[in-house]
């Protein structure tokens, strides 16, 4: 390991290595952190185009639609249009999980379904083909509802997916289909298609029942995907506490709770990035209020369900959540005071998702661990700064490309569920509605913060940190490893998990122990490594 | 004639067959410091690797040229320049292997073109190729690179007399092991695609930007000599590699089987000993005994097994032949690809009749068989395994890609040893099975 550098010095060591150009436009994304008064924070660009040829850990807008906001639900048939590659990449690849509620309920999450569109498609054109698709799609699967997912070459030959489903869901009124316009080409990441995706599922799903789940207190938790079984713990928890969760965008979650979502009185947001669009349009049509919650960590998850109660304000739920979160953490507390020895002090660099890398720091630094340089793949400003920064956003042709939806009060189904008096009491108390302080402002001063890291930056600050465990995803993963370093994937959880909630806090605990504790490390420099000429004794002498 | 079905075309539920640039990013891994790169959406070259990656768990590094809506409208050629120079900074390499992607072949950017206006200004060979996904598959991709990639180096008629192996997409092990194998005929065979190192390497001393290991362009160069020797092992492909050579350079062209099962085995050995003038080695000969133990062992219980045979259009075949080789019957074979004409080589007719052969297909359609024929056992890749799971038939994994069992690059199905290991793994898959369903459960099976 080199010798210890300043933030500042490794940035502008950094930079050294690029051409002007490059070096110009990465220098605005590679922050030194400094958090000043009112958690005023220096500017970050992000958002922007990946340079070419850097190898860069994002995806692309199909995998931000599909993948990641539909992926997790588990009765929209989901079909994509386009050649192969796609959908055979996205075939179970993240690792939502889904429990339908009886063991008849459609479950699609196993399926692929493609147009698998050859040659004479992409030069005839692949709508007649879609329609047929679509058609035998019903026939095998009689679904609710279908989305259709157009890739790259869709959108440039110019097939009118939209107009289809229209003509389909004419032919087959009882299903509900629609499309999303989520070609790989949009947007610079897979930012793009979140935002493709909550405005499809806005305009043509939520409303479309009036589902109304028993319960006193019932809300949405928005941003939530159920990797390795997350959602099924939190589920564990709220139900518990004798909170209704009516509709999860979108983990665990079915067509009809997306449809009926309006039925609430509460949106929580998790992954800010992916959803926020869904939470404000959902308070500016139904006056639906949100705040921003967390349930990784367990300090985490109490904030949360106290924020929750308070919320509801009665003072039954108030205790039954207090009580809980007591019960809880007696069990937390056991295994993490057990590992904090083992582990307190240790760095880490968690490189991850457009919220992530936020919540992560937090369980981290529940067992003593340390985070000295983070960053986002497909963040925007906002997800750094906070949502203060929002009007000095510069809206870029990428951006602009994506539709923004313009949404007012319903006339009918706009209720406010809060009086303005009431608002503004929980907001003295400390429920910042509307908003997200952000990643930077709760990291310290000195730390990195890093967009769009790519490769190569990534071997460097390896080299000259040699952190105690890297978090990223997994094209990140073995290359990490070959350095000697712990890494952990917080995209699939290295297939484990969960780790929301009091339950899976102590999953990670347990986890991030055995990585960064485990005798491989000390294994890897042979023991003739420094001298080839081995001196031993035979046990028996 | 055996009975061959073709899916209905408009729904594919459950894909069998993976797009063509992922084959091509593997051939190109298996070239001397080699940089794969995507021309297209950023998208294609992130899963492609996180696929690669979580088959063969190692790094997998593929550059993209990052389009954007504009790009898209306006073509590719200043991201394809910023690509290139990106790449040669940061990773110092020797080639970059570009091939296309569904957008830029729909756009219709003209690769050749721009990589003939930019192969001046830098110090790298820049290889194209094309491989858009709604033509061909990850096989066609794989060896549709080779194809690029020969076809670039051999220019100048060369004097060697080595040998080159183009072998369809195997483990890293089957590699070292054919490598191996050459070697005790005192041949240093050159592989193509190489990726067996690359793709399964150890820990890094220092940064390593690109993988040691892989094929060196300047050895692939000397193909083009009358006195090479081209062995095409796999499908039977039209145009290929070899076929360029012999008819442009007088290569030595020779198509074989993969050596998968005794009887593939023995060609290639013996194909080996013809080119090395030496006789079969003594060790190989106690392999090969041993090899026919196993299978004297083994056939009281594989005898008359039936199985469901799937995977890419390389694979199946070399599969089928070596079930019919231990007395399996391959109830299915199906693949994406094209196999019957292959299967119909490999297999005595008396015993193809009984043999379903199913192209084009997708997952969807193997279920219906499975469903159908109530098979014991299913040979194939990771990709099968809901099937297992929902019929209860046990999964023999073979071949690219399996994510769902540890090892993958470790899986040996070449030569004597591989022919051992498979018939190991089979048995112990139906003994387990059986003494599953023996309530006592006997310790002697």
């Amino acid at each position: 390991m080199d010798e210890v550098k300043s933030g500042s010095e490794i940035k502008q060591e950094v930079t050294l290595t690029y051409p002007t150009k490059v070096a110009r436009k990465r220098s605005r994304q590679f922050i030194v952190n400094e958090v000043k008064q009112d958690e005023d924070v220096p500017e970050i660009m992000a958002n922007v185009r990946t340079i070419p040829g850097v190898i860069t850990m994002r995806g692309c807008a199909y995998a931000g639609c599909k993948g990641v906001v539909l992926g997790p639900t588990r009765d929209v048939l989901q079909i994509t249009h386009g050649p192969i590659g796609c959908a055979f990449y996205s075939w179970l690849t993240r690792r939502n999980q889904t429990k339908p509620y009886t063991e008849d309920a459609p479950n699609f999450m196993p399926y692929a379904l493609s147009t698998d569109m050859r040659d004479e498609n992409i030069i005839f054109g692949g709508e007649k083909k879609l329609k047929k698709a679509i058609e035998e799609a019903i026939a095998i699967f009689h679904p609710k509802a279908i989305g259709i997912f157009s890739t790259c070459p869709v959108g440039l030959i110019g097939d009118d997916v939209h107009a289809v489903c229209r003509e389909m869901e004419q032919k087959y009124p009882d299903v509900n289909i629609f499309g999303f316009s989520c070609e790989g080409y949009k947007g610079v990441s897979q930012s793009a298609g979140h935002h493709v995706a909550n405005n499809k599922i806005f305009t043509d799903v939520v409303g479309q029942s009036d589902l109304k789940k028993n319960g006193k207190y019932r809300f949405n938790l928005l941003g939530e995907y159920n990797i390795g079984g997350d959602a099924f713990e939190i589920e564990r928890i709220f139900e518990k506490a004798g909170l209704t969760l009516h509709s999860t965008f979108s983990g665990n979650s079915t067509y009809e709770e997306f449809a009926s979502a309006q039925n609430v009185d509460l949106n929580v947001v998790m992954c800010h990035r992916s959803i926020n669009y869904m939470a404000e349009m959902m308070e500016k049509k139904y006056g639906i209020p949100w705040f921003k919650v967390s349930f990784i960590g367990a300090e985490e998850t109490a904030k949360s369900l106290r924020k929750i109660a308070k919320y509801f304000g009665d003072k039954e739920l108030i205790d039954k959540v207090e009580n809980v979160i007591e019960e809880e953490m007696k069990d937390v507390a056991i295994v993490r005071d057990k590992i904090k020895d083992r582990c307190n002090g240790k760095t880490a660099m968690l490189f991850v998702g457009g919220s992530r890398a936020h919540h992560y720091q937090d369980i981290l630094h529940e067992i003593g661990i340390k985070t000295i340089a983070a960053g986002y793949e497909f963040a925007h400003r906002d997800d750094y700064e906070g949502r203060k920064i929002l009007p000095d956003i510069k809206v870029d042709a990428d951006t602009r490309n994506i539709e923004e939806l313009t949404v007012e009060a319903d006339p009918v189904a706009y209720r406010p569920r809060k009086t303005r008096e009431e608002l503004e009491n929980l907001t003295k108390e400390g429920i910042r509605f509307s908003d997200y302080e952000g990643m930077m402002s709760k990291m310290p001063n000195e730390t990195l913060i890093i967009d769009d890291l790519n490769h190569h930056e990534m071997d460097f600050l390896i080299e000259k940190y040699h952190p105690d465990l890297f978090c990223a995803g997994i094209k990140e993963k073995y290359v990490v490893q070959k350095y000697g370093v712990p890494m952990k994937q917080l995209h699939s959880y290295d297939y484990q998990g969960p780790y929301a909630g009091f339950k899976g806090a102590i999953n990670f605990y347990n986890e991030i122990d055995r990585m960064v504790n485990t005798k491989i490390w000390a294994m890897i420099k042979a023991p003739w490594h420094d001298e080839p000429q081995l001196t031993a004794k035979y046990g028996w002498e | 004639m055996f009975d061959k079905k073709v899916r209905d075309p408009y729904v594919t539920v459950n894909p069998c067959r993976l797009c063509t640039p992922l084959g091509a990013s593997i051939a190109f891994r298996g070239i001397s410091k080699c940089m794969p790169l995507i021309h297209g959406s950023q998208g294609c070259a992130t899963y492609i690797r996180r696929f690669l990656i979580s088959h063969f768990r190692e790094p997998v590094d593929i550059a993209s040229s990052s389009f954007s809506e504009e790009t898209a409208i306006f073509g590719g050629e200043s991201n394809l320049m910023d690509a290139v120079n990106n790449v040669i900074l940061k990773y110092n390499p020797e080639v970059i292997g570009i091939a296309t992607s569904c957008l830029t072949e729909t756009i219709g950017d003209d690769l050749k073109q721009m990589i003939f206006r930019l192969k001046n200004k830098v110090p790298v060979a820049l290889i194209p190729v094309s491989t858009p996904s709604f033509k061909g598959n990850h096989v066609i991709g794989f060896h549709d690179t080779i194809t690029a990639v020969v076809k670039y180096c051999c220019v100048e008629k060369s004097t060697s007399s080595k040998v080159y192996i183009e072998t369809p997409i195997l483990s890293a092990t089957d590699l070292r092991y054919i490598k191996t194998l050459c070697g005790q005929f005192a041949i240093d065979p050159v592989l193509l695609a190489d990726y067996s190192e690359t793709l399964d390497g150890g820990v890094w001393e220092e940064y390593t930007p690109i993988p040691d290991g892989g094929t060196p362009v300047s050895v692939i160069k000397e193909a083009a000599s009358p006195d090479a020797v081209y062995i095409d092992m796999g499908n039977t492909r039209g145009k290929n590699a070899g076929t360029y050579l012999r008819e442009t350079f007088g290569t030595t062209y020779c198509k074989l089987d993969t050596p998968v099962g005794i009887e593939a085995t023995d060609l290639f050995l013996k194909m080996l000993s013809y080119v090395s003038g030496k006789k079969i080695p003594e060790s190989i000969k106690k392999e090969r005994n041993r090899c026919i133990d196993t299978y004297i062992d083994a056939h009281k219980y594989v005898s008359g097994i039936r199985a469901v045979l799937f995977g890419d259009e390389d694979m199946v075949p070399s599969m089928a032949a070596f079930c019919c080789e231990i007395g399996i019957e391959p109830v299915l074979c199906a693949s994406e690809g094209k196999i019957s004409d292959e299967i119909e080589k490999k297999i005595a007719s008396e015993k193809r009749e009984n043999i379903k052969v199913v192209e084009d297909a997708d997952f969807d359609s193997i279920e219906q068989n499975v469903k159908d024929l109530k098979p014991d056992i299913m040979i194939g890749t990771g990709k099968g395994n809901h099937i297992s799971i929902k019929y209860d038939i046990p999964l023999v994994r073979v071949g690219f890609p399996i994510h769902d069992r540890f090892g993958a690059s470790r899986i040996l199905h070449c030569g004597y040893d591989g022919a051992m290991g498979l018939m190991d793994s089979i048995v112990n898959v139906l003994l387990s099975r059986k003494q599953e369903n023996i309530p006592d459960g006997y310790s002697y099976l």
